[in-house]
Protein backbone atom coordinates (compact mmCIF):
# COMPACT_ATOMS: atom_id res chain seq x y z
CA UNK A 1 0.00 0.00 0.00
CA UNK A 2 1.56 3.23 -0.45
CA UNK A 3 0.51 6.76 0.44
CA UNK A 4 1.15 9.77 -1.98
CA UNK A 5 3.49 12.15 0.51
CA UNK A 6 3.88 15.61 0.84
CA UNK A 7 5.86 17.00 -1.66
CA UNK A 8 9.19 18.75 -0.52
CA UNK A 9 11.53 20.77 -2.17
CA UNK A 10 14.00 18.51 -2.46
CA UNK A 11 11.44 16.64 -4.85
CA UNK A 12 11.28 19.45 -7.02
CA UNK A 13 7.51 19.56 -6.51
CA UNK A 14 7.41 16.34 -8.07
CA UNK A 15 5.46 13.29 -5.71
CA UNK A 16 7.51 11.19 -3.67
CA UNK A 17 5.26 7.67 -2.71
CA UNK A 18 5.86 6.15 0.50
CA UNK A 19 4.88 2.59 1.64
CA UNK A 20 2.16 3.21 4.54
CA UNK A 21 2.53 -0.78 4.84
CA UNK A 22 5.00 -3.46 2.84
CA UNK A 23 2.99 -5.34 0.88
CA UNK A 24 3.76 -8.59 2.88
CA UNK A 25 2.38 -7.01 5.73
CA UNK A 26 -1.27 -5.88 4.02
CA UNK A 27 -1.81 -8.93 2.05
CA UNK A 28 -1.41 -11.16 5.36
CA UNK A 29 -3.28 -8.91 7.24
CA UNK A 30 -5.86 -9.34 4.50
CA UNK A 31 -6.46 -13.21 4.84
CA UNK A 32 -6.18 -13.10 8.67
CA UNK A 33 -9.28 -11.00 8.43
CA UNK A 34 -10.73 -13.48 5.74
CA UNK A 35 -9.50 -16.12 8.59
CA UNK A 36 -11.05 -14.29 11.30
CA UNK A 37 -14.52 -14.55 9.77
CA UNK A 38 -14.11 -18.28 8.77
CA UNK A 39 -13.06 -18.93 12.38
CA UNK A 40 -16.51 -16.89 13.49
CA UNK A 41 -18.43 -19.07 11.28
CA UNK A 42 -17.38 -22.02 13.05
CA UNK A 43 -17.47 -20.56 16.72
CA UNK A 44 -21.03 -19.87 15.16
CA UNK A 45 -22.22 -23.34 13.87
CA UNK A 46 -20.25 -24.51 17.06
CA UNK A 47 -22.49 -22.28 19.80
CA UNK A 48 -25.93 -22.93 17.89
CA UNK A 49 -25.26 -27.03 18.05
CA UNK A 50 -24.37 -26.44 21.63
CA UNK A 51 -27.40 -24.80 23.02
CA UNK A 52 -29.86 -27.22 20.87
CA UNK A 53 -28.31 -29.70 22.96
CA UNK A 54 -29.78 -30.37 26.49
CA UNK A 55 -26.26 -32.14 27.69
CA UNK A 56 -23.16 -30.76 26.33
CA UNK A 57 -20.62 -32.71 26.13
CA UNK A 58 -22.98 -35.58 25.38
CA UNK A 59 -22.76 -38.20 28.25
CA UNK A 60 -21.88 -41.31 25.85
CA UNK A 61 -18.92 -39.06 24.78
CA UNK A 62 -15.39 -38.75 26.20
CA UNK A 63 -14.38 -35.77 28.17
CA UNK A 64 -11.46 -33.64 26.44
CA UNK A 65 -7.86 -33.42 28.29
CA UNK A 66 -8.77 -30.02 29.69
CA UNK A 67 -5.58 -30.12 31.86
CA UNK A 68 -2.68 -30.67 29.61
CA UNK A 69 -4.28 -28.65 26.63
CA UNK A 70 -4.23 -25.62 29.28
CA UNK A 71 -0.41 -26.53 29.39
CA UNK A 72 -0.16 -27.19 25.74
CA UNK A 73 -1.32 -23.49 25.57
CA UNK A 74 0.80 -21.90 27.53
CA UNK A 75 4.22 -23.18 24.94
CA UNK A 76 1.70 -21.71 22.02
CA UNK A 77 1.40 -18.55 24.18
CA UNK A 78 5.39 -18.74 24.90
CA UNK A 79 6.15 -18.96 20.71
CA UNK A 80 3.93 -16.02 20.47
CA UNK A 81 5.95 -13.61 23.01
CA UNK A 82 8.95 -15.50 21.57
CA UNK A 83 8.76 -14.76 18.28
CA UNK A 84 7.56 -11.18 19.32
CA UNK A 85 10.82 -10.57 21.31
CA UNK A 86 12.82 -12.19 18.37
CA UNK A 87 11.65 -9.48 16.25
CA UNK A 88 12.65 -6.36 18.64
CA UNK A 89 15.92 -8.16 18.82
CA UNK A 90 16.37 -7.96 15.19
CA UNK A 91 15.24 -4.08 15.34
CA UNK A 92 17.91 -3.61 17.84
CA UNK A 93 20.72 -5.07 15.72
CA UNK A 94 21.44 -8.60 17.02
CA UNK A 95 20.58 -10.52 14.34
CA UNK A 96 21.87 -13.68 16.11
CA UNK A 97 19.89 -13.48 19.20
CA UNK A 98 17.03 -12.77 17.11
CA UNK A 99 17.54 -15.99 15.41
CA UNK A 100 18.26 -18.04 18.67
CA UNK A 101 14.46 -16.56 19.41
CA UNK A 102 12.83 -17.67 16.91
CA UNK A 103 14.25 -21.08 16.65
CA UNK A 104 12.99 -21.55 20.82
CA UNK A 105 9.76 -19.95 19.52
CA UNK A 106 9.50 -22.70 16.54
CA UNK A 107 10.40 -25.35 19.14
CA UNK A 108 7.87 -24.55 21.54
CA UNK A 109 5.05 -24.76 18.28
CA UNK A 110 6.69 -27.68 17.19
CA UNK A 111 5.73 -28.35 20.82
CA UNK A 112 2.29 -27.92 20.86
CA UNK A 113 1.28 -29.53 17.80
CA UNK A 114 2.89 -32.72 19.09
CA UNK A 115 0.56 -32.61 22.18
CA UNK A 116 -2.05 -32.00 19.61
CA UNK A 117 -1.45 -35.11 18.11
CA UNK A 118 -0.89 -37.05 21.26
CA UNK A 119 -4.42 -35.94 22.04
CA UNK A 120 -6.15 -36.56 19.61
CA UNK A 121 -4.58 -40.49 19.06
CA UNK A 122 -5.58 -40.39 23.05
CA UNK A 123 -9.10 -39.50 21.52
CA UNK A 124 -9.62 -41.54 18.97
CA UNK A 125 -8.56 -44.64 20.93
CA UNK A 126 -11.47 -43.50 23.44
CA UNK A 127 -14.16 -43.24 20.56
CA UNK A 128 -13.90 -39.77 19.52
CA UNK A 129 -13.90 -39.99 16.02
CA UNK A 130 -15.36 -36.89 13.22
CA UNK A 131 -18.20 -39.25 13.03
CA UNK A 132 -18.92 -40.12 15.97
CA UNK A 133 -21.24 -37.61 16.91
CA UNK A 134 -21.60 -33.74 16.18
CA UNK A 135 -19.47 -33.15 19.76
CA UNK A 136 -16.51 -35.19 18.05
CA UNK A 137 -17.34 -33.31 14.66
CA UNK A 138 -17.12 -29.89 16.08
CA UNK A 139 -13.99 -31.06 18.04
CA UNK A 140 -12.13 -32.34 15.10
CA UNK A 141 -12.97 -29.30 12.90
CA UNK A 142 -12.73 -26.54 14.72
CA UNK A 143 -9.42 -27.70 16.70
CA UNK A 144 -7.79 -29.62 13.38
CA UNK A 145 -8.72 -26.09 11.34
CA UNK A 146 -6.42 -24.63 14.11
CA UNK A 147 -3.96 -27.19 13.65
CA UNK A 148 -3.62 -26.79 9.82
CA UNK A 149 -2.82 -22.91 10.66
CA UNK A 150 -0.11 -24.07 13.08
CA UNK A 151 1.18 -26.19 10.86
CA UNK A 152 1.14 -24.06 7.83
CA UNK A 153 3.00 -21.20 10.21
CA UNK A 154 5.12 -23.07 11.91
CA UNK A 155 6.90 -24.30 8.37
CA UNK A 156 6.99 -20.59 7.17
CA UNK A 157 8.57 -19.60 10.12
CA UNK A 158 11.39 -22.11 9.58
CA UNK A 159 11.75 -21.14 6.51
CA UNK A 160 12.29 -17.41 7.55
CA UNK A 161 14.55 -18.97 10.22
CA UNK A 162 16.80 -21.24 7.43
CA UNK A 163 17.00 -17.84 5.82
CA UNK A 164 18.21 -15.87 8.41
CA UNK A 165 22.07 -14.05 7.49
CA UNK A 166 21.50 -14.45 4.21
CA UNK A 167 20.61 -12.51 1.50
CA UNK A 168 17.29 -14.05 0.65
CA UNK A 169 16.27 -12.84 4.39
CA UNK A 170 13.68 -9.90 4.15
CA UNK A 171 12.46 -8.16 7.35
CA UNK A 172 9.12 -7.26 5.38
CA UNK A 173 8.83 -11.27 4.97
CA UNK A 174 8.87 -12.20 8.33
CA UNK A 175 6.54 -9.22 9.64
CA UNK A 176 4.13 -11.01 7.50
CA UNK A 177 4.99 -14.04 9.06
CA UNK A 178 4.34 -12.47 12.65
CA UNK A 179 1.04 -10.78 12.02
CA UNK A 180 0.06 -15.18 11.02
CA UNK A 181 1.73 -16.16 14.16
CA UNK A 182 0.17 -13.64 15.96
CA UNK A 183 -3.17 -14.89 14.60
CA UNK A 184 -2.78 -18.63 15.45
CA UNK A 185 -1.33 -17.69 18.49
CA UNK A 186 -4.26 -15.29 19.52
CA UNK A 187 -7.44 -17.07 18.34
CA UNK A 188 -6.05 -20.35 20.12
CA UNK A 189 -7.29 -19.66 23.80
CA UNK A 190 -10.71 -18.38 22.00
CA UNK A 191 -10.98 -21.68 20.95
CA UNK A 192 -9.50 -23.55 23.97
CA UNK A 193 -12.25 -21.56 26.23
CA UNK A 194 -14.88 -22.20 24.23
CA UNK A 195 -14.44 -25.84 22.84
CA UNK A 196 -12.89 -27.23 26.16
CA UNK A 197 -14.33 -25.53 28.94
CA UNK A 198 -17.70 -24.73 27.77
CA UNK B 1 -49.15 0.81 -15.34
CA UNK B 2 -47.57 4.49 -13.87
CA UNK B 3 -44.87 3.64 -11.53
CA UNK B 4 -46.89 5.63 -8.78
CA UNK B 5 -49.45 2.85 -9.32
CA UNK B 6 -47.05 0.00 -9.70
CA UNK B 7 -45.12 1.43 -6.04
CA UNK B 8 -49.16 1.41 -4.36
CA UNK B 9 -49.50 -2.26 -6.35
CA UNK B 10 -46.33 -3.29 -4.48
CA UNK B 11 -47.29 -1.94 -1.16
CA UNK B 12 -50.53 -3.24 -0.92
CA UNK B 13 -49.01 -6.53 -1.88
CA UNK B 14 -46.17 -6.49 0.92
CA UNK B 15 -48.44 -5.59 3.52
CA UNK B 16 -51.58 -7.19 2.26
CA UNK B 17 -50.14 -10.49 2.19
CA UNK B 18 -47.43 -10.34 4.60
CA UNK B 19 -46.61 -13.55 7.04
CA UNK B 20 -44.22 -14.84 9.14
CA UNK B 21 -41.49 -16.06 7.27
CA UNK B 22 -40.43 -19.88 8.49
CA UNK B 23 -37.32 -20.60 6.81
CA UNK B 24 -35.15 -20.75 10.04
CA UNK B 25 -35.64 -23.65 12.21
CA UNK B 26 -34.14 -21.85 15.22
CA UNK B 27 -36.23 -18.70 15.42
CA UNK B 28 -39.40 -20.46 15.42
CA UNK B 29 -39.21 -23.95 16.81
CA UNK B 30 -36.55 -23.80 19.64
CA UNK B 31 -36.16 -22.93 23.16
CA UNK B 32 -34.58 -19.74 24.51
CA UNK B 33 -31.54 -20.54 24.73
CA UNK B 34 -30.85 -21.59 21.33
CA UNK B 35 -32.40 -18.50 19.92
CA UNK B 36 -30.27 -16.49 22.26
CA UNK B 37 -27.63 -18.41 20.68
CA UNK B 38 -28.56 -17.89 16.70
CA UNK B 39 -29.14 -13.76 18.16
CA UNK B 40 -25.64 -13.80 20.08
CA UNK B 41 -23.88 -15.09 16.62
CA UNK B 42 -26.08 -13.17 14.15
CA UNK B 43 -24.79 -10.08 16.13
CA UNK B 44 -21.09 -11.50 16.38
CA UNK B 45 -20.59 -12.09 12.64
CA UNK B 46 -22.49 -8.78 12.04
CA UNK B 47 -20.12 -6.62 13.76
CA UNK B 48 -17.07 -8.93 13.70
CA UNK B 49 -16.16 -7.46 9.64
CA UNK B 50 -17.06 -3.89 10.48
CA UNK B 51 -15.13 -3.64 13.74
CA UNK B 52 -11.78 -5.31 11.92
CA UNK B 53 -12.03 -3.09 8.61
CA UNK B 54 -12.70 0.15 11.18
CA UNK B 55 -9.45 -1.18 13.62
CA UNK B 56 -7.44 -1.67 9.97
CA UNK B 57 -8.92 2.22 8.57
CA UNK B 58 -7.93 2.77 12.10
CA UNK B 59 -4.36 1.66 11.58
CA UNK B 60 -3.98 2.97 8.43
CA UNK B 61 -4.99 5.93 9.06
CA UNK B 62 -2.72 6.20 12.41
CA UNK B 63 0.30 5.04 10.42
CA UNK B 64 0.17 7.70 7.75
CA UNK B 65 -0.05 10.21 10.39
CA UNK B 66 2.89 8.59 11.84
CA UNK B 67 4.79 9.18 8.32
CA UNK B 68 3.43 12.68 7.66
CA UNK B 69 4.67 13.33 11.01
CA UNK B 70 8.05 11.83 10.55
CA UNK B 71 8.23 13.61 6.86
CA UNK B 72 8.07 16.75 7.68
CA UNK B 73 10.72 16.66 11.03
Amino acid sequence: MTAVAVSSPESNGSETRRQLLPSSVLGTLMFVLSEMMFFGALISAFLIVKAGNVMWPPPDQPRLPVEITAFNTLFLVGSGILVYVSNKSLANGDEAKAKKQLGLGILLGSLFVLIQGYEWMQMLGHGLSLTSSTYGSFFYTIIGCHAIHVVAALLILVKVYLSFSKTTFKRTTYWGVQVFWYFVVGVWPVLYVLVYLS
Amino acid sequence: MKLKSKGCLFFVALFGFLSRAEACPVCFQSGGEERWAFYFTTALLTVLPLLMVGCFIFFLRKRFVQLEAEHSA
